[in-house]
């Protein structure tokens, strides 16, 4: 156990240290010093110290050094030199830390980075785009039913939550039309509405925002675990292209999953402005049901199709991108997956907006 | 070396399943001493040494550490208890997102009041003694592996344990590295009064470091005494060990 007393005498230029000098009983001790003058302590005896550990060898050099500058240790037993010895802080120096840098040099920092980055996206996205070409026809260079498998993880899996969410979107965006579109005698319009935003923008843009924020961390988290573990380098060297055998399947089970979450996407948005239409606003199912029909055209489901391969292309780079830059341990797999789904949820809107200009016009 | 017991562990049994791993260990460990638990892969080394810390739950048995019983649920003096205990980890186990320095500070800042000038100055201490002082700032995805376990080791000293525990030290490390890491482990016995608790199996270590040896072998104690008994035991597996290592 601790020694519990810990005490402090003064006698003419004299300090007298007794009971432990540990750990648990310096900052006590320090308290009580702070009252003492310094210039009037010469000596410091320690005789009466019991224990001594490396924190008590750091206070007294401390001590030493500021408060009693010039002041010397009397009465070190032999144990108590040996402890010295060991602890003394007299012959280690910490380096000092280098500074953060200023804002400025941050932004120059990473706008000259930013050129880094972009060759290095550029590099990875011709390389994903060769070797799923490659990867249509031949099955080389990647495990037997892994595309299977990706489609597996990254659509089946994800059915439930987006036939869900999409169906409330449908339901709410119907409710809110509606309110508006009645005062003018124009329910059945809110057909129109749903049928043409749910085919044309939110249920690809919904769905690739699921699809990011689910697989898109999926890939960028387990990339970059396979990254600082060096199974990426372990797969090099056994003459295996990491492209091949981790990004290629993601990538065609990804263009093959996201049409159909998208199809999916559509009807049940469109179903859920259906119940809307009929029970809130007193149209037929009929009449409903035609007036979707009549307004989407062919070019309708063209550009959500296009824009939904275009997102998943999206997920899967930026996915990958992140994943291979991965350093350090846990932490960076962590920091990586966060910028990944981020990221991409971030490319999925702002190319969508772009998209939207392009049809406009 | 009759001195007093600091771990006693009497009647220990830890299972994984089905699997017996620990099978009804008696053992005492002695202030001051370095004990080598040794024993192939797979014996149960690191188990044990999990389940005297309690990492691993037990199935039966006592642990008594510094003569108290070690009761999980009474969380102050599992605390109390663990404050006067080090432990390094095979792998280090520094926190990776800080540097060196904060690592080593965790256990000064949590458990004492100690005021961040001293923290600073027991850490170039306690770097310097390991050499690691110039690598203070640096995170520890930055280090070398012997590096990182040499971090390790001050965090593990840094409240002047009187118990240290150390999984396989030198495990991955050069001879040379490894050779100072052990000397560093006597010096701190010496210094700061400890009992040590070493799991490893390379002999030259053992032959460095060890007072006295336990062998495991599936899970129970095979031997239990210095190193010269050990060799003329006449137990063949642990004769065997010894001679593996000799040219």
């Amino acid at each position: 156990m601790q020694p519990a007393i810990e005490q402090i005498r003064r006698e003419a230029a004299s300090l007298f240290l007794e009971g432990g000098l540990t750990h648990d009983t310096i900052p006590g001790i320090a308290k009580q010093l702070k009252k003492i003058a310094a210039l009037d302590v010469e000596i410091i005896d320690i005789s009466g110290v019991t224990k001594l550990d490396s924190a008590g060898v750091g206070f007294l050099d401390q001590l030493l050094e500021h408060q009693f500058h010039g002041a010397s240790l009397t009465h070190v037993s032999e144990k108590q030199q040996q402890a010295l010895d060991a602890f003394s802080s007299k012959h280690h120096q910490l380096p000092v830390a280098h500074s953060d840098s200023g804002i400025f040099e941050k932004i120059g920092g990473s706008v000259y980075s930013l050129r880094h980055t972009i060759s290095e996206l550029v590099l990875l996205v011709s390389e994903i785009t060769f070797w799923s070409a490659v990867g249509i026809f031949n099955s080389n260079g990647r495990r037997k039913g892994s595309v299977f498998q990706q489609i597996l993880l990254i659509g089946s899996n994800a059915v439930g939550i987006i036939a869900l969410l999409s169906f409330v979107l449908g339901l709410i965006l119907a409710l809110q039309s509606a309110a508006q579109l009645r005062q003018f005698g124009a329910s059945i319009y809110v057909a129109d509405l749903i049928a043409i935003s749910m085919v044309r923008e939110m249920g690809p843009m919904m769905t690739a925002i699921i699809i990011a924020g689910r697989s898109g961390s999926a890939f960028a988290a387990e990339i970059s675990s396979m990254k600082v573990s060096e199974e990426i380098d372990a797969l090099r060297m056994m003459a295996v292209n990491p492209i091949r055998y981790i990004v290629v399947p993601k990538f065609l089970a990804i263009t093959i999953s996201m049409p159909l979450l998208v199809t999916l996407s559509m009807v049940l948005g469109i179903f859920g402005g259906f119940i809307i239409g009929v029970s809130y606003l007193d149209l037929t199912p009929v009449s409903y049901i035609n007036e979707t029909l009549s307004i989407l055209t062919l070019e309708d489901l063209m550009v959500g199709f296009s824009k939904s391969i275009f997102f998943a292309g999206v997920i899967v780079v930026i996915g990958s991108y992140y994943g291979f830059k991965a350093e350090g341990g846990a932490e960076g797999v962590g920091r990586v997956t966060t910028s990944a789904v981020v990221a991409s949820i971030f490319a999925v809107i702002f190319l969508d907006a772009i998209f939207s200009l392009i049809y406009m016009v | 070396m009759n001195s007093e017991p600091v771990i006693e562990i009497r009647g220990l049994v830890t299972r994984f399943g089905e699997r017996t791993i620990l099978d009804d260990i008696d053992l005492d460990f002695f202030k001051n001493d370095v004990t080598v638990i040794l024993g192939g892969s797979g014996s149960g080394k690191t188990t044990l040494l999990k389940s005297i810390l309690g990492l691993v739950n037990s199935d039966a048995g006592d642990i008594r550490l510094f003569g108290q019983e070690f009761n999980l649920e009474d969380e102050a003096s599992v605390n109390a208890t663990l404050q006067r205990i080090g432990v390094l980890f095979q792998n280090g186990a520094l926190l990776n997102s800080i540097s060196v320095l904060e690592n080593f500070a965790i256990p000064l800042e949590q458990h004492t009041k100690l005021d961040q000038s001293l923290i600073k100055q027991m850490a170039s201490v306690k770097l310097g003694m390991v050499g690691l002082a110039q690598a203070a700032h640096q995170l520890p995805s930055e280090l070398s592996g012997g590096m990182r376990k040499r971090a390790a080791l001050a965090r593990a000293i840094a409240l002047d344990p009187e118990l240290l525990f150390c999984d396989e030290p030198s495990a991955g490390l050069d001879p040379i590295t490894s050779a100072a890491l052990d000397d560093l482990i006597l010096t701190l016995r010496d210094q700061l009064q400890m009992s040590i608790v070493v799991v490893t199996h390379e002999l030259a270590s053992i032959h460095r470091i060890a007072d006295r040896i336990v062998f495991l072998e599936k899970g129970k104690i095979l031997f239990h005494g210095s190193v010269p008994e050990a060799k003329s035991c006449g137990i063949e597996v642990v004769e065997n060990f010894f001679q593996a290592g000799t040219f």
